[in-house]
């Protein structure tokens, strides 16, 4: 090659890669997605002058009503946001789903795998390999084609990212369970002799025994996955309390803390034993001293996995959680850790429910600060819980109390908007929230209406589907939206052939719901029925109006006794209803150039903005 | 409890005492053992290995060599016995101090920690504490342990006294909070000869030295230093 053709040929790659380069320029360098569960579009529009810096968003930039998924669920709306497909394609429908085999009702989220071969020797139990938790959303996340791109990223709790997609930073969100295995349990420690141990929905109650004031609090930690007989593993928390003061000092490991009635402590690490001096757990627990005198009322959160020694994987890359809990401290793993069990178990009253919700605040609050002092470019992807989790135990009544948590994360959103004026904002929540006043019992409503069957009378056990005659069974629902078909083939004692026979059942059960009215004030019950029509799909989808929700016990497949019910829990607002009522929020500090957009809009969108094709099965809109 | 990183500062101190400390430790080693055994020791255990190889396919003299190794072994252990316990009487005496320096930093501004003491007194003390520590409860009784315990704040940076006062009696110990740098925090003052008091604790945050706990990089560094001047002046003494 001459030197002149040579020189040519450097002339051009040289305005190849300028162009290139000033091509790429014209993409955003810095997306922050702030990510705020069940913020409501309606509560903004009642208090935008309570929320300076939501407001301040919504007059420089765009405010919308955001279309959440059918059925509006966080894990199917996030799933759907993750992956840009509709849940059809991410295959989550409900927070559990079912084996049609077995009829048994499992975390439609992840599923842990056991070791495939053991050693048993003695009373112990050695794996040859380590157990597995998969996740069971399917699709391709959009930081992964991000990543791929070598675009920066960092997500921080995103709700059904456990374990963590290896891609960018990442800390696990929704989904991440505690040190139990469950996705949090609570332990309640009294000498009431009123009391009993016993297990309640979300947690533990314990009776202890007073020896002068000392107590000796057994903590359960992990399942001992090295014994035979996999009993939970347990520390001993010390409580001495002072004879005369409303004071005590509590000791696990070594620690020590000190706390008087009504306080919390800090973070208390432990070490589980599993096999005496060879093998332990790590996790870490705070205490609330309810009461000392003259009755010892301990609260002990579910024990965390240790963002410092994790393990389960929590971070992506596995170091990233220990060296952020190395810089901030520890900070709240579990996915959901707002005790909203604690509180409808009596355990918290109202305002002991809305401090340990500021604490799990302000851990995101630390959490938030780290991830904003070191972000330069790329993309930020930060989610807060709190509204979503407070909105269920405030939403209607309590409406001040609610404000409050609404303006703790619009502060955060100001420190956001301050620290970072260059980058695109986006806010969005997965769904919007209403209330809970009346609870639908389904399959009690499909057994008046003769599509389920039983063997005796509705008993309302809470066991998943006990006594139902599937003989008989055409239909029965399990989940807070899903309704199943008992199919021949599928289900495991299946009667309703697939085809025209199971479409024509469907039909008919779709329209005798719709026109199901609440005796008590003629309201309708079901507004919509959904059909999805994929694999793993439940069959029907309900859409209940405004102020009712399935029951607690339809969630878990049981036939209480009346179709209906006044909903005296605590919990008492919620969004698992027609989709249309409860519209997520979408705010940026740029003009959304579409009409109604939708939570898959989103992700399109974001792979946009940084010049990257959507991935296979994503079919949103670009909003800008 | 989330441990405080000393960082650099402590690092280069804790070279410079892991340095003179392994020069001690050589000094100490050339001077109260006999190095003319030790090297033919040395020398045998080598020799014995060299067996291994070339003797492979004969059974009965690797299981000679075998048992020479360990002889040889036990010998070289025994001729290290002496400067080995001459080296540990100062570095037991050195230990206390060096973890008071390396092991705890002072309480974070902000932060709480407890103060406890045994005592065997049936009056109560009181706690006093300079202004820039606030006694936040009051005392804990834990009677089976003949303890009593406080929690204590740091509101701002501070190295002053806290107080145990008792009608009769004042107990001292000085505490350290928000100061950066390192310093001697004993955690625990015991009164071995005391009638009335066995000990007063206050519970400092734990501390690393880059990561880690200060006994990884003494161990680390003295022994380098160790063999590093053993090998030069090994070397310069031959040439």
């Amino acid at each position: 090659m001459s030197s002149a053709s040579a020189s040519l040929l450097a002339l051009i790659l040289f305005f190849g890669v300028t162009c290139s380069c000033s091509h790429s320029a014209t993409h955003a360098r810095k997306v922050i997605v702030l990510g705020v569960d069940g913020m409501d579009p309606s509560f903004l529009e009642r208090h935008w002058s309570d929320l300076p810096n939501l407001d301040r968003l919504r007059q420089h930039g765009d405010f919308k009503r955001l279309g959440t998924t059918t059925p509006p669920q966080s894990p199917v709306a996030w799933s759907t946001f993750i992956t840009g497909t509709d849940p059809s394609g991410h295959g989550i429908f409900d927070f559990v789903h079912r084996d049609p085999k077995t009829l048994r009702p499992f975390s439609s989220m992840s599923k842990t795998e056991q070791p495939r071969f053991t050693v048993p020797l003695g009373p112990y139990v050695f794996p040859l390999s380590r157990a597995r938790v998969r996740t069971l959303r399917k699709g391709q996340a959009f930081w992964e084609i991000l990543s791929h791109r070598q675009i920066r990223v960092t997500v921080i709790h995103m709700p059904t990212n456990f374990p963590p997609i290896q891609a960018g930073e990442a800390i696990s969100g929704m989904g991440t369970p505690d040190l139990r295995g469950t996705l949090g349990t609570f332990a309640y420690y009294t000498d009431d002799p009123e009391e009993l141990t016993r297990s309640v929905s979300g947690g533990r109650i314990v009776k202890v025994r007073s020896e002068s004031g000392h107590f000796v609090l057994p903590v359960e930690g992990p399942p001992n996955t090295l014994r035979k007989q996999q009993r939970y593993a347990t520390t001993d928390l010390v409580v001495d309390v002072d004879p005369g003061e409303n004071v005590a000092r509590i000791s696990v490991d070594g620690e020590l803390a000190i706390v008087k009635q009504g306080e919390w402590s800090d973070w208390l690490h432990t070490d589980f034993s599993l096999i005496r001096g060879l093998a332990s757990s790590t996790g870490m627990f705070r205490v609330y001293a309810k009461q000392l005198h003259p009755r010892l009322g301990i609260y002990v959160t579910p024990v965390n996995i240790d963002p410092r020694s994790p393990e389960l994987p929590i971070s992506s890359p596995s170091s990233y959680s220990r060296e952020v809990a190395r810089q901030i401290g520890p900070f709240y793993t579990q996915g959901i850790a707002e005790d909203t069990s604690a509180f409808r178990q009596g355990v918290f009253d109202i305002h002991e429910f809305l401090r340990q919700s500021r604490l799990v605040r302000d851990d995101e609050r630390k959490l938030l600060r780290y991830s904003l002092t070191h972000f330069n470019d790329g993309l930020l992807f930060f989610y807060f819980s709190s509204i979503d989790q407070d909105s269920h135990m405030l939403w209607g009544k309590h409406e001040t109390e609610l404000l409050e948590t609404y303006r703790s994360i619009d502060g955060a959103i100001g420190e956001v908007m301050n620290e970072h004026r260059d980058a695109r904002i986006i806010v969005m929540s997965d769904h919007g929230f209403n209330s809970f006043d009346r609870a639908v019992n389904l399959n009690t409503w499909l057994w008046q209406h003769g599509f389920l069957g039983l063997q005796g009378q509705p008993a309302g056990d809470e066991e998943p589907l006990a006594n139902v005659d599937w003989s008989k069974t055409q239909a029965y629902a399990l989940g807070l939206n899903a309704l199943y078909l008992n199919i021949t083939g599928r289900e495991r004692n299946g009667i309703v052939n697939p085809g025209s026979e199971s479409d024509a059942l469907i039909r008919k059960i779709g329209e005798e719901l719709v026109q199901f009215r609440d005796p008590a004030n003629g309201r309708q019950v079901v507004e919509a029925v959904a059909m999805p029509h994929a694999e793993s799909a439940p069959d029907m989808i309900v859409g209940y109006g405004r102020g009712y929700r399935a029951s607690w016990q339809t969630a878990l497949g049981a036939v209480p006794e009346s179709i209906l019910e006044d909903n005296t829990d605590a919990w008492i607002g919620d969004h698992c209803i027609n989709a249309a009522d409860v519209p997520g929020v979408l705010l940026s500090n740029r003009k959304i150039q579409i009409e109604n957009p939708e939570l898959k809009d989103l992700t399109v969108t974001l792979l946009n903005l940084f010049g990257a094709q959507a991935g296979p099965g994503m079919n949103g809109r670009v909003i800008f | 409890m989330t441990s405080i990183d000393l960082g650099w500062p402590a690092f280069c101190s804790l070279l410079l005492i892991s340095v003179l400390c392994g020069i001690a430790i050589l000094i100490v080693f050339r001077r109260w053992s006999d190095q003319r055994a030790i090297q033919r020791s040395k020398s045998l255990i080598i020799a014995y290995l060299l067996e291994f190889r070339l003797f492979i396919n004969e059974p009965s003299l690797v299981l000679r060599a075998q048992r020479n190794l360990v002889r040889e072994n036990l010998r070289l252990i025994r001729l290290l016995l002496r400067p080995a316990l001459i080296v540990t009487i100062p570095m037991l005496i050195l230990f206390e101090p060096l973890d008071a320096l390396y092991r705890y930093a002072p309480i974070r501004v902000g932060e709480s920690a407890i103060v406890t003491i045994q005592s065997n007194r049936a009056d109560d003390p009181h706690l006093h504490s300079p202004d820039e520590i606030l006694v936040e409860t009051p005392p804990v009784h834990i009677p089976r342990e003949h303890q009593l315990s406080w929690r204590i704040r740091a509101l701002r940076p501070v190295a002053a006294r806290v107080e145990i006062v008792w009608r009769d009696r004042i107990l001292q110990k000085r505490v350290v909070a928000g100061a950066g740098g390192i310093h001697f925090l004993f955690t625990r003052s015991r009164f071995l000869f005391d009638n009335d008091v066995n000990w007063f604790e206050i519970r400092y945050p734990a501390a690393t030295v880059l990561r880690l706990h200060w006994l990884v990089w003494f161990s680390v560094l003295s022994t380098s230093t160790v063999l590093l001047l053993n090998t030069c002046t090994n070397r310069f003494g031959r040439e």
